[in-house]
């Protein structure tokens, strides 16, 4: 007997521990879920979720309530995201329950994804309408809210219609089947549906405005779904009765409100009762009895921790209530501290959504009250204006920041909201207003670390508003950024000041005042080497400026010029940096080209520097051999090693390359006998290397590379080639009057009858074509002379002198007199055929 | 009696005999310069002409008073005038000179330059006119 009762013991034991353990499984998934999210431990959530589901082992309502708690784990993760943040949140929530209901459609344990599913589409339409209060365009967002509550109406009203009838087959056909949900599950979940259905309607019916026929119309749908639904007792619906009670609150039925809450307190268990006085805490503040509502809310004794957030968003509204009611004084003053604090709280203990939620309500008060002046919460309201797109409040609320923090003169703090203002502005790409506020920040505040930085923020924005053609601010710029290296000369970016001052002068070509800018850049600074690059490109301008018309300060522009080169490339000692390399270089250029002296000087610098450089930038090396080519050319000295240098000339650009043909035909001129050869050679030899030829068809020069290939090879005395040549160019353009007369110069200068007479009809079309007195004019008539007299008639070259002169009396000046008066006397002495010039 | 017919043959013929036309109208040019170019074609022009510049004389009028310019040269005179064609004469006398008056200058003062370079011995004087004016 005792062993039949042990044995029947041990049986019951078995078998409690076993039902035990076959019902577990859904709790506590639920229960660990819940822990996870209440810690916004998504992630955690997520991969449990995920990694559950992968079992392949799993019964189908265990799978189910997986896959809806995955679904609320991202619903929950996307809550707690930026809105512009929470697509592939929401995307993925809707995806699970997709998947799900499409390898499980019509089976029993589907309708739990699907109310989950719906459940999504509500929080969605509930966050949209939170978010609306305090939008910039809550047309969008209201659009949004009731589409997405709209969807999940009518998906719970086809879940509640499918529910009805499982229920009412399952009632046919009692006992459990596997795969299959009990009756009892099927009206737990039906009532759940009616509950969440009537919360969908109470949403809709917050989506529009007090006392319109749409709110009233969905209000009473909700009202008339709580109330049956608070009849149930069996267990009671206090979720639905706590719903009943908002709807009598906001359809401001006061007195079913009273008596309904009045009667639920007196039911309630403890873990509701804070419900209950949360909704009357509702009350209070809809009657604007503030006072009350704080006073419940402050005072009542700890709540659930699922209600906290919503207790102390309820706290605040009432806390501002009373701020607001103070106005000004001591009073107030106590009531922001009290604001102050809760908010603090709020942002340690309820999240980002509670926290934007909580910001949102104290920005919309704050924009309401012009006399709040506690820096903290105008920091939180401006921060929260400019997550809703409130740029105009956001930027009020950081200027009344800045305010505030000034007359309690917390220098940091006041720095950091104009800094915040200034650089929201900034991000709009509003310029004027940014520069404006960047450089007043900086000037109120020298001495901040972050001064220099605000500062030449403002001047990058002055720059944006010059590129964008408003002229007017140039002055203003270069004041700027003059201003900028005067007060902070050894900041980061005092040399990117002077490097764009300079770029702005030289733009202006005042030449002088960019030169100053570069020259300060030291010789540390990365843009060095450009620097130097830049101050011989002043130099460059400044003496094409003057050409002409001052010589004398043109030559003492390229001293000084040279005598600052000099000083770089003369600084340094062994290996030459990039920028003393550029420095040699422009340091010849400006005695070969424009000095026109010290040829030795110039190549000893520039063979020192061809020596020393080892990582030469780009394009200076051709560039310094030719410049030392020119040099030895200029002293008449050392051709070979002159043709030498030539012949390692590579990549050579096409601007060195006209530049150097042009000093070299320069240099032609001015010689007459010595030398005059070879230079034809170099200049001949340099035009037809391989390499330079590319930079010979660029620039659009290639008619003056031709005309100076046509002069060299006529001082190269190859006649031939050089007629050859003029004919092909004098034919090409036979509207240029210096071809021609180089042309007719060529054929005078022959040694044949034939040449002169070709020479003297040239000439005579150079002359046709010549304004009478032109200086080419005289040249013609004296050319004329000179052929006539070359080919023995002597009294016609008397006679064109002598009428020249009669009719012109001043010959074209000085110089062309004395050479008329030197052929008259030739020809008057002489009257034979003469070919001396 | 001598019969009326008689007598007038014979006074007829006398006055044949008797009768001379003006030399200079018959040398007269009637050809007109246009105004910096030239009458004659290249291929026309004498040898020793080619290479030899025209000379110009352009007569003004402002404030009533004649001013004139020789091949660009301002002169203060007809003085100045003279001895520029003089010393042009002297080199080549067969040069053409033309005159180029403004249209409000007196006919008597183109006369004068064209007097003054007749009495120099230049031959071909012509008159310069614009382009507009058709040649007669």
């Amino acid at each position: 007997m005792f062993v039949r009762r042990l044995l029947w013991v041990g049986v019951l034991l078995v078998t409690v521990l076993a039902c035990g353990h076959l019902g577990g499984d859904d709790t506590r998934d639920r229960e660990f879920i819940d822990g996870l999210l209440q810690r916004r431990l998504f992630t955690l959530a997520e991969a449990y979720c995920a990694g559950e589901l992968a079992a392949g082992s799993l019964g189908v309502k265990r799978r189910a309530t997986l896959t809806a708690e995955l679904v609320r784990t991202h619903a929950e993760a996307a809550v707690q995201l930026a809105p512009d943040q929470r697509a592939d949140r929401w995307r993925l929530a809707h995806q699970v329950a997709a998947d799900f209901l499409a390898t499980h459609a019509g089976e029993d344990f589907a309708a739990v994804v699907q109310r989950q599913d719906a459940w999504v589409h509500m929080i969605r339409g509930q966050l949209a309408r939170y978010e609306s209060e305090t939008a910039v365009a809550p047309e969008r967002l209201r659009a949004t809210a009731g589409e997405q509550l709209r969807r999940a109406t009518v998906a719970f009203e086809q879940l509640e219609q499918q529910l009805e009838q499982r229920m009412v087959a399952a009632n046919r056909q009692p006992g459990d089947r596997s795969g299959t949900m009990k009756s009892s599950q099927l009206r737990i979940l039906h009532r759940d549906v009616q509950r969440q259905l009537a919360g969908c309607l109470l949403n809709r019916a917050l989506c529009f405005a007090a006392g319109t026929p749409d709110r009233t119309s969905a209000l009473t749908r909700a009202t008339a779904r709580f109330e049956e639904l608070a009849l149930l007792t069996d267990p009671v619906d206090w979720p639905s009765r706590i719903g009943q009670l908002e709807c009598y609150r906001l359809a401001q039925r006061d007195e079913a409100f009273q008596r309904t809450w009045k009667k639920y307190l007196a039911e309630a268990p403890s873990a509701v009762a804070a419900s209950l006085q949360l909704q009357l805490a509702h009350w209070h503040l809809a009657q604007d009895d503030f006072q009350a509502a704080w006073q419940l809310l402050e005072q009542h004794p700890a709540t659930p921790a699922a209600l906290a957030a919503e207790w102390d968003f309820v706290l605040l509204q009432a806390l501002l209530a009373g701020w607001r009611g103070e106005g000004e004084g001591p009073a107030a003053d106590a009531w922001a501290q009290r604001v102050t604090r809760h908010m603090q709280r709020i942002q340690a203990n309820h999240g980002p959504f509670w926290l934007r939620r909580a910001e949102a309500l104290l920005g919309r008060h704050i924009a309401t009250s012009a006399t709040v002046d506690q820096f903290a919460l105008l920091i939180r309201a401006a921060e929260a204006f400019y997550r809703a797109g409130q740029i105009d409040a956001a930027l009020d609320a950081y200027d009344r920041a800045q305010q505030a923090a000034v007359q309690t003169s917390s220098d940091e703090q006041a720095f950091q909201a104009a800094l915040a203002a200034a650089a929201i502005v900034h991000q709009r790409k509003m310029h004027s207003a940014a520069r404006q506020r960047f450089a007043t920040l900086s000037l109120q505040f020298p001495n901040h670390p972050r001064a220099a930085e605000a500062h030449w923020l403002a001047v990058y924005n002055q720059a944006q508003q010059l590129k964008e053609g408003m002229a007017a601010d140039g002055p203003e710029y270069a004041q700027l950024l003059a201003e900028h290296i005067r007060r902070w000369p050894q900041g980061d970016t005092a040399g990117k000041a002077r490097w764009w001052l300079g770029q702005f002068h030289a733009a202006q070509r005042q030449w002088d005042k960019a030169m100053d800018a570069y020259q300060d850049i030291p010789s540390h600074d990365p843009r060095f080497a450009d620097a130097v690059a830049a101050i011989a490109r002043c130099y460059q301008g400044w003496l094409g400026q003057r050409a002409d018309i001052d010589p004398v300060a043109q030559r003492r522009l390229a001293l000084e010029g040279i005598r600052f080169f000099d000083q770089i490339h003369g600084s340094d000692k062994g290996t030459a940096s990039a920028g003393a390399s550029l420095a040699a270089v422009e340091a010849a250029r400006l005695r070969l080209y424009g000095l026109g002296a010290e040829f030795a000087e110039a190549a000893r610098q520039l063979r020192r520097a061809l020596d020393q450089t080892q990582s030469p930038p780009p394009a200076w090396l051709p560039r310094a051999r030719l410049y030392l080519v020119y040099a030895l050319a200029a002293q008449g000295e050392q051709w070979e090693e002159a043709h030498q240098l030539l012949e390692q000339v590579e990549g050579v650009t096409a601007e060195d390359l006209h530049e150097f043909v042009d000093a070299l035909a320069r240099l032609l001129d001015q010689r007459r006998t010595a030398g005059r050869k070879e230079i034809a050679e170099l200049q001949l030899k340099v035009l037809d290397i391989q390499s330079v030829r590319a930079a010979r068809q660029e620039g659009g020069r290639s008619k003056s590379l031709a005309m100076a290939r046509a002069a060299a090879l006529a001082a190269a005395d190859r006649r031939e080639a050089a007629q050859k040549a003029y004919e092909e160019l004098v034919e090409r353009y036979a509207d240029d009057g210096l071809l021609q007369e180089k042309y007719a110069q060529l054929l005078l200068h022959g040694r044949q009858q034939a040449d002169w007479q070709a020479a003297l009809l040239r000439w005579r079309q150079v002359q046709r074509h010549s304004p009478p007195g032109s200086p080419r004019w005289f040249r013609a008539k004296y050319s004329q002379a000179l052929a006539h007299q070359r080919l023995g008639n002597t009294p016609q070259a008397i006679r064109i002198i002598q009428l020249t002169e009669v009719l012109h009396p001043q010959l074209g000046g000085p110089q062309m007199k004395t050479r008329f008066a030197e052929l008259l006397q030739r020809c008057q002495q002489a009257p034979s055929a003469d070919t001396s010039r | 009696m001598t019969p009326m017919i008689d007598v007038v043959f014979l006074l007829l013929v006398f006055f044949l005999c008797t009768a001379s036309f003006q030399i200079h109208e018959q040398v007269l040019p009637s050809s007109l310069q246009i105004a910096g170019g030239t009458a004659d074609r290249p291929e026309d022009v004498p040898q020793q002409l080619v290479d030899l510049e025209h000379v110009i004389v352009k007569i003004f009028w402002q404030e009533g008073r004649p001013s004139w310019e020789v091949n660009r040269t301002p002169k203060a005179s007809l003085a100045e005038v003279a001895d520029v064609l003089a010393a042009a004469a002297a080199v080549q006398v067969d040069i053409p000179v033309i005159v180029d008056p403004a249209a409000a200058v007196p006919v008597g003062y183109v006369i004068e330059v064209y007097d003054l370079s007749r009495a120099l011995g230049f031959a071909k004087i012509q008159f310069a006119a614009s382009p507009d004016t058709p040649q007669t």
